[in-house]
């Protein structure tokens, strides 16, 4: 939910950092006048490959480095100023613990950092290493947990304070599919709530999935920006999708594009999508879970902590209400861009018969694409709302629906 | 599993709120109990041992103060004279003698005083106490069952095995090695009661405590420190076992204070600095510090956080390792001393002799005590003098070397033989020949009417150890001592509070023979720098414990401090390197100021030598940062029975504490200004 009126949350000015070595010489420009704002609401998405400047630049944000020249300002204020910090969580991109300490030891300490009550603190303590799947090995020292169970801790504690505005580096770094599952539906779940996200990742599907707005850095500099739809749609292409159709009727098609693009256009591609590997794992997992199959590791965890979810339980009751009519409310209006279905729902087809009755008129021409081909299509969980625009009276005249209307709303995988 | 289940259901009984006040109760009246009757038994083996203390006024058989020709007593005199405790004002009427004796009984009264019990047995209640509520009462019960039945068996093998079988010997071993085992087992299970008691106290939610209680966590879990945790524990424990029963108790004594003391301040000191270094450096090193620092805590609050935590843990260490040398000690003292058949019972007392060994005298009176020690005022050169004097030396050596000059330099030099030759010749006493010593501020020591010791050494030429020297003392009044002493041997003589002029002075003329028999020694006698003093007894020597276990403790928030701020900044094996050189350099810089009036390299100077006055020149700064902590030697004063003033200890309490917060500021603007993201240049 973006709230693109209010004061940014972040605002980058000619940012640009130079390390240099103990002569004070320039060894390395890790950010290069870098300019960005993140607005109240927004999943911004930092991106780039390994050595770009992704971490640098959040660090300078959180207060960790200085910059060499330019301005930062994080609610408006310099980053270093301590009240600014607890409204932020971070996750760096190695889960920085003390060895020492156990699960609920270290909840503990970050919690009492933000100088939360006992209660309070508990409670979200429980909520929290419920989410993570951590419970049953809350008392074992974190020295003894593996990276991924390390990595959950540090999710964990970079909630304890139900943040504003949340700093996410690398956070799937570590973790089996179900857990960047969740993460993702985490960060969806936040962003719902208002939570501004600084996600930062080179795992570039993750990050699709989740984000509302990015950069890509390279080099230090800023090489490309904006939403994900202005940066990843490409205006040369449509694509379509269909249940199975035999050859012929693909073929009939092709050489209906054909017909009525003059022949500058034809059926360029047909392949058969396919599942992603990370549902085919999550659906065998549910199933070991469903048969209580035993495991020393990480629980899956359950749903989002509930102050997450609805806020903190000594909210006001109004408060909680109106965060569940707010998300009642964004469910039906905002298109569920953001949402991460567990399954592929059932889609329905085009109505078959008056495909037939089309096609029976036609003499199938050879089939202008090798329909062996696969490839990794994703498979849409719904029908797509086609851009605007976009020729569909070539659907139309196959459908025989002159309204072209789309049967369901547009959904992102 | 039966036992698991068990130990599940003792665990759960144990946390339970009628459990802990029921075993609390139960405690405090076996403390009480114990207490009480150990008081009681003690007190009646006293008086079944002891004669009556009114009728007995012979002298402790010792050299040092054998009975002066005495003064007859009047009827006011004798009327105080058999009260234990004399009334200030009349004790001035008492000669020294009396005083002695006064002495004595209050030295066999001790052994009555149920003080040490009842603060052995106030330790146990506190401990005992804050295991119930800790939820570790049942385990700690345990725990002393089972060291009871191990200890116990091997204990009595050594006490109780025929003396002249095979097996004595392996049978005392035993018993050493139990006594070694209830010893670590005891100050390991106070050791983890405290912890876990610091750890409840720093429970509170906030940075500052919870970074301290993190501190305390990584000092248990983390081997480096648990390594010199168990050192100590170790050492504190083996200790008793070095010593020597053939060995005069007052020595036994003294070396235990020293060494327990002593040993367990550095080896807290060490851990505080790695400790302190460490916890810092590391989580830098380690990047932990960001998932610290990027929440809401200030510069200030970690680095106080840190300071507290390394602070609690050496106050919890030093307060077991303090604790177990105080009541080891009050153990010891009541051992047979020298020439005692039994604990405060001479050999010579049941055949009419003196009541008290020499061992056991001194033991009371100067080691298990608190002493305020003056030394003489001795006079200065006047100014005319000394410039005439140096204008002549400088003639002198300017006649045998044309280069030398009147310079800064050359007249310090020369003043400062002066000074010392004039001071030497203050010190000297030539054959038949006399000096006064004047000793000032015995306000207090008139006042409390408590007996005054002069403690001497004499040299003489070659301190041949067969040479017996005749000494004369002549006080205000005329009266005179004449006292037999061996050459380089510490010798005491008790005085009177008579003595003592109403302006708090004490005149003394010390001379080389002796005026009854008009003999002079063949030899010029000198008293070294510390030869000649007077002490009388001011404090309580349990006080004086306490005081210096402050001190101890103040010396370690400082170090702590240092370790802390050095690791802001460098990492972990240079800030380890700063921190123990500061440490090294600070306890040290006594003996550096001395070696360096030998060094040499001051400008100016004959011979001089660039690289010696570079090293002169980093050497004063350090010397005169730390001569304050140099001064600080709260370990000497408890070894050697001298009084630690509360204004002394409040001095340095405030001194300390302005050293730490100027260390503790420059680390704040240091942290502040660091990248946290970067450590040593990565």
């Amino acid at each position: 939910m973006v709230n693109s009126s209010a004061q940014p949350v972040v605002v980058c000015q000619r940012l640009t950092k130079v390390f240099k070595d103990f002569w004070l010489r320039a060894r390395a420009r890790a950010v290069d006048d870098v300019n960005f704002d993140i607005a109240p609401g927004e999943i911004f998405g930092l991106l780039g490959p390994n050595g770009s400047g992704k971490s640098t630049t959040i660090k300078i944000i959180l207060g960790l480095l200085r910059p060499t020249r330019g301005r930062v300002a994080v609610f408006g204020k310099a980053p270093t100023d301590v009240a600014v910090k607890k409204r932020i969580g971070y996750l760096p991109e190695e889960s920085y613990l003390y060895p020492f300490l156990n699960a609920r030891e270290t909840l503990e300490y970050y919690g009492k950092l933000f100088e939360l009550d006992h209660r309070v603190r508990k409670r979200r303590i429980d909520e929290l290493l419920d989410m993570v799947g951590l419970a049953a090995v809350q008392h074992r020292q974190v020295r003894e947990y593996s990276k991924g169970m390390q990595r959950r801790i540090g999710i964990a504690q970079a909630l304890i304070n139900d943040p504003e505005f949340l700093i996410l580096d690398e956070p799937t770094t570590g973790l089996d599919p179900i857990g960047t599952r969740q993460i993702k539906d985490l960060i969806i779940a936040l962003g719902r709530r208002g939570k501004t996200v600084l996600l930062s990742s080179h795992l570039l599907a993750d990050v699709e999935d989740c984000v509302d707005r990015m950069v890509i850095l390279y080099g230090g500099k800023i090489r490309a920006e904006g939403t994900c739809d202005s940066l990843l749609t490409s205006q040369d292409h449509s694509v379509l999708e269909f249940d199975a159709l035999d050859d012929e009727t693909i073929a009939e098609i092709d050489r209906l594009v054909r017909e009525r693009t003059g022949g500058e256009r034809s059926l360029r591609r047909v392949a058969k999508p396919r599942q992603k590997l990370e549902e085919l794992f999550v659906e065998i997992v549910e199933r070991a879970r469903a048969e209580r199959v035993e495991t020393a590791g990480a629980q899956h965890g359950g749903q989002t902590a509930a102050f997450l979810r609805l806020g903190d339980d000594d909210q006001p009751e109004g408060e909680g209400l109106i965060s569940r009519l707010v998300e009642a409310g964004e469910d039906e209006v905002a298109p569920a861009r953001r949402e991460a279905p567990a399954s592929p729902p059932q889609r329905k087809g085009p109505d078959e018969s008056v495909l037939e009755s089309l096609l029976a008129a036609a003499n199938p021409p050879p089939p202008a694409a090798d329909p062996e081909l696969t490839a990794k299509e994703v498979p849409a969980p719904g029908a797509v709302t086609p851009p605007p625009d976009v020729d569909t009276s070539v659907i139309g005249s196959l459908l025989g629906d002159a309204d072209d209307r789309p049967s369901s709303e547009e959904r992102k995988p | 599993m039966i036992f698991g289940d068990l130990f599940g259901r003792l665990n759960r009984l144990q946390a339970t709120l009628p459990f802990k006040i029921a075993a609390s109760a139960v405690l405090t009246v076996v403390v009480i109990t114990v207490a009480a009757s150990y008081a009681i038994s003690v007190r009646r083996a006293a008086e079944a041992s002891s004669p009556a203390a009114a009728a007995v006024t012979a002298e402790p058989a010792s050299p040092s103060s054998s009975p002066a020709q005495g003064r007859p007593r009047n009827e006011a005199q004798r009327n105080i004279g058999d009260a234990a405790e004399v009334d200030p004002e009349l004790a001035r009427l008492l000669s020294a003698e009396e005083l002695t004796a006064k002495a004595i009984d209050q030295i066999l009264a001790r052994q009555v005083d149920p003080t040490a019990v009842a603060v052995g047995c106030a330790i146990a209640w506190a401990i005992g106490l804050l295991v119930i509520w800790l939820d570790l009462g049942l385990t700690y019960l345990a725990l002393l069952l089972v060291t009871v039945l191990v200890v116990a068996p091997m204990i009595a093998a050594g006490r109780y095995a025929p003396p002249l079988s095979g097996i004595a010997p392996l049978a005392q071993k035993l018993a050493t090695v139990g006594k070694f085992l209830a010893a670590v087992v005891a100050l390991t299970a106070s050791f983890t009661a405290l912890m876990r008691g610091l750890h409840l106290a720093l429970g509170t939610k906030g940075p500052i405590t919870a970074i301290a209680r993190n501190v305390v966590l990584e000092a248990v879990r983390m081997k480096v420190s648990l390594v010199f945790i168990v050192m100590l524990v170790f050492v504190l424990a083996a200790l008793p076992g070095l010593l020597h029963e053939s060995t005069p108790l007052r020595y036994r004594v003294q070396s235990f204070l020293q060494y327990g003391t002593g040993g367990a301040f550095w080896i807290i000191a060490i851990l505080v600095l790695f400790l302190s270094v460490g916890t810092v450096a590391f989580e830098q090193r380690d990047r932990v510090i960001w998932q610290t620092m990027t929440k809401p805590v200030a510069a200030w609050q970690y680095l106080l956080g840190k300071w507290l935590g390394v602070v609690g843990v050496a106050a919890v260490l030093l307060a077991v390792a303090t604790s177990g040398v105080f009541l080891f000690t009050e153990y010891l003292r009541n051992q047979p001393a020298l020439d005692e058949i039994r604990p405060y019972v001479a050999r010579d007392a049941e055949l009419g002799g003196a009541r008290l060994s020499e061992d056991r005298f001194v033991l009371e009176t100067q080691v298990l005590a608190a002493r305020e020690i003056v030394r003489p005022t001795l006079p200065e050169l006047p100014p005319a003098e000394k410039e005439a004097e140096y204008r002549r030396r400088l003639e002198a050596e300017m006649r045998d070397d044309p280069g030398v000059r009147d310079d800064s330099y050359n007249r310090q030099r020369i003043m400062d033989q002066i000074d010392t030759e004039f001071l030497g010749s203050l010190l000297t006493i030539g054959p038949g020949r006399v000096q006064r010593y004047l000793f000032e501020g015995l306000h207090e020591a008139r006042k409390s009417g408590r007996l005054l010791s002069l403690r001497y050494r004499i040299r003489a030429g070659g301190d041949d150890p067969r040479d017996f020297y005749r000494l004369t003392f002549v006080l205000q009044g005329g009266e005179h001592i004449v006292r037999e002493a061996p050459l380089d041997h510490t010798l005491t003589l008790d005085l009177s509070p008579a003595a003592i002029s109403s302006d708090g002075t004490l005149e003394i003329f010390i001379v080389n023979g002796d005026v009854e028999r008009n003999t002079s020694n063949p030899k010029t006698i000198t008293f070294p720098p510390d030869g000649i003093e007077l002490y009388y007894a001011a404090g309580s020597y349990r006080l004086n414990f306490l005081r210096v276990v402050l001190l101890l403790w103040l010396k370690l928030a400082f170090l702590a401090m240092v370790g802390v701020v050095a690791a802001t900044f460098l990492s972990f094996p240079v800030a380890s390197l700063v921190a123990f050189g500061v440490f090294l350099m600070a306890e040290s810089s006594a003996f550096l100021a001395g070696s360096l009036d030998y060094f040499g390299g001051e400008w100016g100077e004959r011979d001089f030598e660039l690289w010696r006055f570079i090293v002169r020149s980093i050497a004063e700064p350090v010397i005169w940062i730390f001569r304050f902590y140099s001064r600080l030697r709260p370990t000497e004063y408890l070894v050697d029975g001298i009084l630690l003033h509360w204004s002394s200890a409040a001095r340095s309490v405030l001194l300390i504490a302005l050293l730490v917060a100027a260390l503790y500021a420059v680390g704040v603007v240091v942290f502040r200004r660091r990248e946290l993201a970067i450590y040593s240049g990565q």
